[in-house]
């Protein structure tokens, strides 16, 4: 593959992947006023909301405490010092990039049945809200939980440099 | 790296630079400015336009899978550190099936439970709550990797949410639709209520779930054969020919190989299975698709070798992670 290819296809990719982004976020915001018929209920998103907190804490913070056990066990056995766990700081970051995207909405459009306005609805407006609440934040909580952030990883143009 | 001006306090920053667009200091991702810019423009058009024109708006989500999910998956594909992915690989897939798993069957149940307490009007059957529950805990790539993407997070940390939203996906998806699969006898019943599924067929149940979760495999390890097979397919083409001394030619190719393969491994299902776990599918395809984009990553490098080394580039082209360490 030539050097043209190779910088041409990085670029084409990343070109329809901003485009494809921007407009399914325009998109589910727009879908929130124009799509017909949907029917919100304010309690049963707001319990969604939390529950999906909740949910996602039970997942992650129960999970990385055993791999981190795992990982522990396996550097203890082969009497490894770096254990490569996963810090504090590292699994609030997991918790707090739990938020949902236009996957829950697009399959939601599938639900049927007698409910299914009241649960798209919810649907959307939880995504909708996580995406603002969470991914609004993000940058925020990289700033208080102390992570790195510029860290460049591209090996392979930075290597080439070096050649 | 994000505080440019350390002495001004973090809260006190002025506004405008706020909403300055350098990437360094956007406290405001432009995801968010663009799900309120569609919500600007939806209300106008809620305001003002006729039902013609919202009909003209209403988006199939077809085109969502076909269209636009895939060229976010291969450029997330194309630009992934194959080392730490394959690094952190057991945690990468405890998170996206267990993790899955839990969070969407806690919120099915908390859901569950809140419509039984006499505040909510509204009467959820368990599966409709498992459904949401599934629909609610698939995370998001593109999201996630558009923030992490600008503020260049810490490469493992970077690497498990990524592998995990992208593969996580793929369980929402399997249980949503073996959810939905309950649904059909027990709408039958009038008061969906009184028989939340639980006594409805227990055996069924179970073997349903197997069912799901052997197709769920099937597809997982058919797909990842398939982009391994095309993968190693072009990766041969194109070092065999002489493609590379036409360089527009050769992005054409690729690009559509990538897409190709993904429409090739959707054709597939659709031949062979039902039509309603096309979903599955799809997604599994994300990862024969993300497996060929590895392999074309490892293209240049692989095809570089012989340049540097005069050694046999094609044996390492089979082992995946193999270039990585060469380089």
């Amino acid at each position: 593959m030539s050097r043209r290819t190779q910088l041409t296809t990085k670029f084409i990719f990343q070109i329809l992947s901003q485009l494809s982004e921007n407009f399914i976020f325009i998109y589910l915001g727009l879908s929130l006023f124009t799509e017909p018929g949907l029917d919100f209920r304010p309690m049963f998103i707001l319990v969604t909301v939390s529950g999906i907190c909740i949910a996602r804490g039970l997942a992650v913070f129960p999970l990385s405490r055993l791999i981190n056990l795992v990982l522990r066990y396996r550097a203890q056995r082969f009497g490894r010092e770096e254990t490569g766990e996963i810090s504090f700081p590292h699994q609030a970051m997991l918790f707090w990039a739990g938020l949902r995207g236009a996957v829950g909405v697009a399959l939601a459009a599938g639900l049927s049945g007698g409910n299914a306005l009241t649960l798209r609805a919810t649907v959307l407006i939880v995504v909708v809200l996580t995406v603002i609440i969470f991914g609004g934040t993000t940058a925020r909580m990289l700033e208080i939980l102390g992570i790195r952030t510029g860290v460049a990883d591209e090996p392979r143009f930075r290597r080439r440099i070096r050649h | 790296m994000v505080n440019l001006h350390p002495h001004l306090p973090l809260n006190r920053r002025p506004l405008r630079q706020l909403l300055s667009p350098s990437k360094k200091n956007t406290r405001v991702h432009e995801t968010v400015i663009s799900i309120f810019a569609g919500m600007a423009v939806g209300l106008i058009l809620r305001l003002t336009a006729a039902d013609s024109v919202l009909g003209l708006v209403s988006f199939d989500y077809q085109f969502f899978f076909n269209l636009l999910l895939p060229p976010i998956i291969l450029a997330s594909g194309y630009e992934l550190h194959q080392a730490n992915f394959f690094r952190n690989i057991g945690t990468i897939l405890t998170f996206a099936f267990v993790g899955t798993f839990i969070s969407a069957v806690v919120l099915g149940i908390i859901l569950w439970v809140w419509c039984l307490l006499p505040i909510e009007s509204m009467t959820l059957s368990f599966v409709e709550a498992i459904s949401i529950g599934a629909t609610l805990s698939a995370t998001d790539p593109v999201t996630i990797l558009a923030i992490f993407n600008t503020y260049k997070v810490d490469p493992k940390l970077y690497t498990i949410i990524f592998g995990e939203s992208i593969l996580n996906d793929a369980v929402a998806i399997v249980l949503f639709e073996t959810a939905q699969r309950y649904k059909v006898p027990s709408l039958a019943d009038d008061d969906l209520l009184t028989d939340p599924k639980g006594t409805a067929g227990g055996s069924l149940t179970a073997f349903k779930l197997f069912e799901s979760f052997g197709v769920f495999l099937l597809v997982f390890f058919g797909s990842l054969m398939i982009g391994v097979l095309i993968g190693i397919g072009t990766s041969l083409i194109l070092k065999f020919t002489h493609v590379r001394r036409f360089p527009k030619l050769e992005s054409c190719i690729i690009l559509l190989i990538a897409y190709a393969s993904y429409f090739f491994a959707n054709a597939i299902h659709m031949s062979g299975k039902l039509c309603r776990t096309r979903l599955i599918f799809l997604f599994a395809d994300q990862k024969s698709r993300y497996c060929v984009t590895t392999f074309l990553r490892h293209l240049p490098k692989t095809l570089r070798i012989p340049q540097h080394v005069a050694a046999d580039a094609i044996d390492h082209k089979v082992h995946l992670p193999n270039p990585v360490t060469i380089i």
